[in-house]
């Protein structure tokens, strides 16, 4: 076998024009190669891909709009009438300053407002409040148990927030641990600390969340105030902070107007959730992360998050994905799964289930919304093996040790860089 | 006349840093839809998204199984890309380019084919390409292609296949090199082998 010459320098500048465009080659190929398919394969391969995908939606039927505005009126204006008669024998009490949603929806109560508020006090106690390593694993019983009680009652708006703009006077995360002030960031009793302080220290198997939202944001991951964006609630107090969570990847489309931020008003749990938000309902934007696979293969993996959507159009979809080392073998298979939400809807549970293959390289994770119009908001990601012989919102009290988390699972750490 | 879209710029991923994250700063308003926006609401649920994207690609991907296989395989080939894709649509990530995943089914795709009619035989020991070599075939399809086409019947797959790419979807070198899993400057060294040989060709 002759081995071949390397090539000349003129074969370099023959291959820069050629990657510059419009070669002569180039043009030669293009009048040559004209084939199209024939319109037979075209059908075939239509046909197939429509018969893939289940059709969407359901007719409406000419009477069913009056009768859901007969029904709303029906339920409503009593449900109304008895809200407003009963409303001056409420005790202030309570300190829940924002008003319970009525609707019917899972995960939502008056929490989400009280721990907005121990949100922005957990910023205000920033430069005293560290990692709270002890109590970072908690199940998520706890965490429904300490979003039903009462909250103490709310500082002004906004009052904690100083943290947020005041980034300079935000000390070491780490050199203080004020744990007395853990049950107020996070709604957990000591009681509860104790609980889980316990069941680590017993070595007891994982609960499903992996951290909780306790988490002060560490001065090393801090933007300057100057290069974030804020939103304000009542004209003072910002609520959001536009940028890339950190230990987030963040890719978007060019046909489509995006952002994506943080939002500091009522998260699922914690301080924080991410929120991602679009103008056009054309293209999309994602937050992801990649880890290795080699703690998941062979497992079937759990992802579970919370979503609240808010869109007059388009998607959001919680997503998981093993990535495979063969790509010729794993053509065919499927090793990747999407959960998706679309419309308005309060806080829901999302799992997101797949079997990791033997020879997975890769596990990633993320959110997406596309054809956005509206935004969705994400909080509280965890990954749990499932055993193969539970369904995917069993217990996993007995399962295996717990496996590596996604970095920043309830986006309180923020944030790597905005405008 | 070639359709505008495989002449058109890449269309799709703006994988921005963090400071472009503010609403997507210089974002283009485009008539149409990207082919990933098109691919994620077929994903999920849209069948009505499948077809223009379909039609944006299915000719230049016929081309590129035509330019290795004859017109049999070709559609059986083509066939198989489609329903790879259509069973993998939830793997589908937007960070890579549609084009590029696309023709990365087909690269894989073609491989098994390769491997699968001959077997225990290395891919470069197989090439340039077979039966069109034989002086019959060669005399037959001078009167069907052109002297580029028959020019790229010579190279070994892998250079044949970075022209092909390169000049049916734009793709670039790093793109190219993803497909075929080597690195980036053996992509260039190959092509710039290819085109040495091409020019030789076209020459005479």
């Amino acid at each position: 076998m002759t081995k071949q010459s390397p090539p000349q320098r003129s074969d370099d500048d023959q291959l820069q024009r050629y990657l510059a465009g419009g070669s002569s080659l180039s043009h030669a190929y293009r009048s040559e190669a004209d084939e199209v398919t024939p319109p037979e394969l075209d059908r075939a391969v239509l046909e197939m891909a429509h018969a893939a995908v289940p059709p969407r939606g359901r007719r409406v039927s000419r009477w069913q709009l009056p009768l859901a505005l007969a029904a709303t009126l029906l339920i409503g204006v009593p449900l109304a009438w008895n809200v407003t008669r009963q409303a001056p024998r409420m005790e202030p009490a309570s300190g829940i300053s924002t008003p319970v949603a009525e609707a019917p929806v899972p995960e939502v109560s008056a929490a989400p407002a009280a721990t907005a508020q121990r949100s922005r006090e957990a910023l205000a106690a920033v430069p005293s409040v560290g990692p709270v390593s002890g109590i970072e694993a908690a199940s998520e019983r706890r965490q429904d148990a300490s979003r039903q009680k009462v909250d103490p009652p709310a500082r002004k708006a906004g009052e904690g927030l100083a943290g947020l703009n005041d980034v300079d006077g935000i000390g070491p995360a780490n050199e203080v641990s004020t744990e007395a002030e853990a049950p107020q960031v996070a709604g957990e009793t000591a009681e509860e600390r104790s609980v889980a302080e316990m069941d680590v220290a017993a070595g007891a198997p994982a609960p499903v969340v992996a951290m909780q939202s306790l988490m002060a944001p560490p001065p090393a991951t801090m933007a300057p105030a100057s290069k974030r964006s804020a939103e304000s609630v009542g004209g003072s107090t910002p609520s959001r902070s536009w940028g890339v969570p950190t230990g987030w990847n963040l890719a978007q489309t060019t046909d489509g107007r995006y952002q994506v931020g943080v939002d500091l008003q009522a998260p699922h749990d914690g301080a924080a959730s991410a929120v991602l938000q679009g103008q056009t309902g054309r293209g999309w934007v994602e937050l992801s992360q990649r880890l290795s696979a080699v703690q998941y293969r062979g497992l079937r993996l759990r992802l579970r998050g919370f979503l609240r959507t808010d869109l007059r159009g388009g998607q959001v979809q919680l997503w998981l994905h093993a990535g495979a080392a063969d790509a010729v073998r794993a053509q065919g298979r499927i090793d990747a799964a999407g959960t998706v939400l679309s419309g308005a809807h309060g806080w829901q549970r999302v799992d997101v289930v797949i079997d990791v293959p033997a020879d997975a390289e890769t596990i990633s994770l993320g959110v997406l919304l596309f054809a956005g119009d509206g935004e969705a908001h994400v909080d509280q990601l965890s990954l749990v093996a499932v055993p193969p012989g539970l369904a995917a919102d069993d217990a996993i009290r007995d399962g295996p040790p717990p496996l590596p988390q996604p970095i920043n699972p309830g986006f309180e750490e923020f944030v790597r860089a905005s405008r | 006349m070639r359709p505008a879209h495989t002449t058109g710029a890449r269309s799709g991923v703006n994988p921005t840093t963090a400071a472009e994250a503010d609403w997507g700063a210089g974002v283009a308003e485009t008539p149409d839809p990207a082919d990933e926006s098109l691919m994620l609401a077929y994903a999920a649920g849209d069948a009505a998204a499948f077809e223009p994207l379909y039609r944006r690609h299915k000719d230049a991907l016929y081309r590129y199984f035509l330019r290795h296989v004859d017109a049999a395989d070709a559609a059986e080939l083509f066939q198989d890309v489609w329903k790879n894709l259509v069973n993998a649509r939830a793997r589908y990530r937007p960070e890579a380019p549609f084009r590029a995943w696309l023709f990365a089914l087909a690269h894989n795709r073609l491989m098994d084919h390769f491997r699968r009619s001959r077997p225990g035989v290395e891919l470069n020991d197989m090439l340039p390409a077979d039966a069109s070599q034989q002086p019959e075939a060669i005399a037959q399809r001078q009167q069907t292609v052109g002297r580029v086409l028959m020019a790229l019947q010579a190279l070994p797959l892998e250079q044949r296949e970075i022209i092909v790419l390169r000049e049916e979807r734009e793709l670039t070198l790093e793109q190219i090199a993803q497909i075929q899993g080597v690195g980036r400057e053996t992509v260039k060294s190959r092509l710039r082998y290819a085109l040495a040989k091409l020019r030789e060709v076209l020459d005479d």
